[in-house]
């Protein structure tokens, strides 16, 4: 997967487009697509921070490749709870696949951007809340399932992000993996928004950058307890069609 | 005895509503209480169309509550800038 031509890119730079959350059904659809016309100028990739659709289904993933396919940049997407609701997220990841759209569940990809190779991991992750006031495996089958779900995907973004081969990494989830991205969110409700799990195995990769959604009332910018910039795009977080992180490629890098 | 319901349960079931009935399934919408049964419902949305829903869900499931409404479509523009990492 590689990126088009561009001539007035800044060099030695990967640009990394992001908004998550955009919640898309019929009556959604449209209002995004003027802004992403020209996005080849301004970015050299678009995550989708999960929560594409309103309620997962078929219909409402084939209304997201009407507005996010065939975009000038390759589009890369984790799915959100939301994209859960129809039971229905292999019909939806299908759908998009098929629309051009690249969807990471505990999964990598390589893309070369003007030399630079861009590598992202991708998961829904899940909740639990944050050290200290987190969930544990204990108890009644439903609590140690819960926790479970967050620990088993966690290792797997994990192993994911190990193993990509590439010079700038990526991390990509749905839920948090870091409390100060919640900020302006109701502390009760933190479990339900993330996991220090998830915060874990980004520190111990340190990707350039992690970006999650999710939480809508949050904050754009905050760093894991490991010092990785992390950045929550829930579209009403970062009210415009999408925003744009540049990371710097590594020192010597022709690009 | 029988007691009207504290408005902290009616803020919770509104709240729920936003969220489970399957016409709104917005998580991200705030219900907060005003005074006596009446509260104010905040936040964004993604399209006109979704802030009528809300108000005619709310306004059909609970007749006797007032409700204060200020929802936002969220904007969609191209970014002005990119912030380097
Ligand atoms: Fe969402
Ligand atoms: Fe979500």
């Amino acid at each position: 997967m590689s990126t088009t031509d561009n001539t007035d890119r800044p060099p030695n730079c990967v640009r990394v487009a992001a908004v998550g959350d955009v919640h898309i059904d019929e009556n959604v659809l449209g209002r995004f697509r003027p802004a992403l016309q020209r996005i080849g100028d301004k970015a050299d990739v678009l995550l989708l921070a999960g929560d594409l659709t309103r309620h997962g289904t078929g219909d409402e993933a084939r209304s997201v490749v009407t507005e996010f396919g065939g975009l000038s940049v390759p589009v890369v997407a984790v799915l959100g709870n939301h994209d859960y609701h129809s039971d229905a997220q292999d019909e939806v990841t299908k759908i998009l696949e098929d629309g051009g759209i690249t969807v990471l569940e505990r999964t990598g990809v390589v893309i070369d951007c003007f030399g630079i190779r861009l590598g992202i991991a991708g998961a829904k992750g899940f909740g639990g809340g944050f050290a200290g006031r987190c969930g544990s495996e204990f108890g009644e089958p439903e609590m140690k399932a819960f926790i479970r779900h967050t620990r088993v995907i966690s290792e797997e973004l994990g192993a994911a992000l190990n193993g990509l081969d590439c010079d700038v990494r990526v991390a990509l989830t749905h839920y948090s993996p870091t409390p100060e991205t919640l900020l302006g969110e109701p502390l009760e409700i933190y479990p339900f928004l993330g996991s220090y799990l998830l915060g874990e195995v980004v520190d111990a990769v340190c990707p350039e950058l992690a970006v999650h959604g999710h939480a809508h009332a949050g904050t754009e910018r905050g760093v894991t307890p490991g010092g990785v910039h992390v950045r929550n795009v829930a579209h009403p977080v970062i009210k415009q069609a999408y925003s744009v992180y540049q990371i710097s490629g590594p020192d010597g890098a022709t690009a | 005895m029988s007691r009207t319901k504290p408005d902290v349960y009616r803020e919770t079931e509104v709240q729920r509503v936003l969220t489970e009935d399957e016409r709104v399934s917005e998580q991200g919408i705030r219900v907060s209480h005003l005074e006596e049964s009446t509260f104010a419902v905040t936040g964004e949305v993604e399209s006109p169309k979704r802030k009528e829903v809300i108000e005619q869900v709310v306004a059909e499931k609970f007749p006797d509550l007032t409700v204060e409404y200020d929802l936002g479509v969220t904007r969609v523009h191209e970014p002005d800038e990119a912030e380097e990492v």
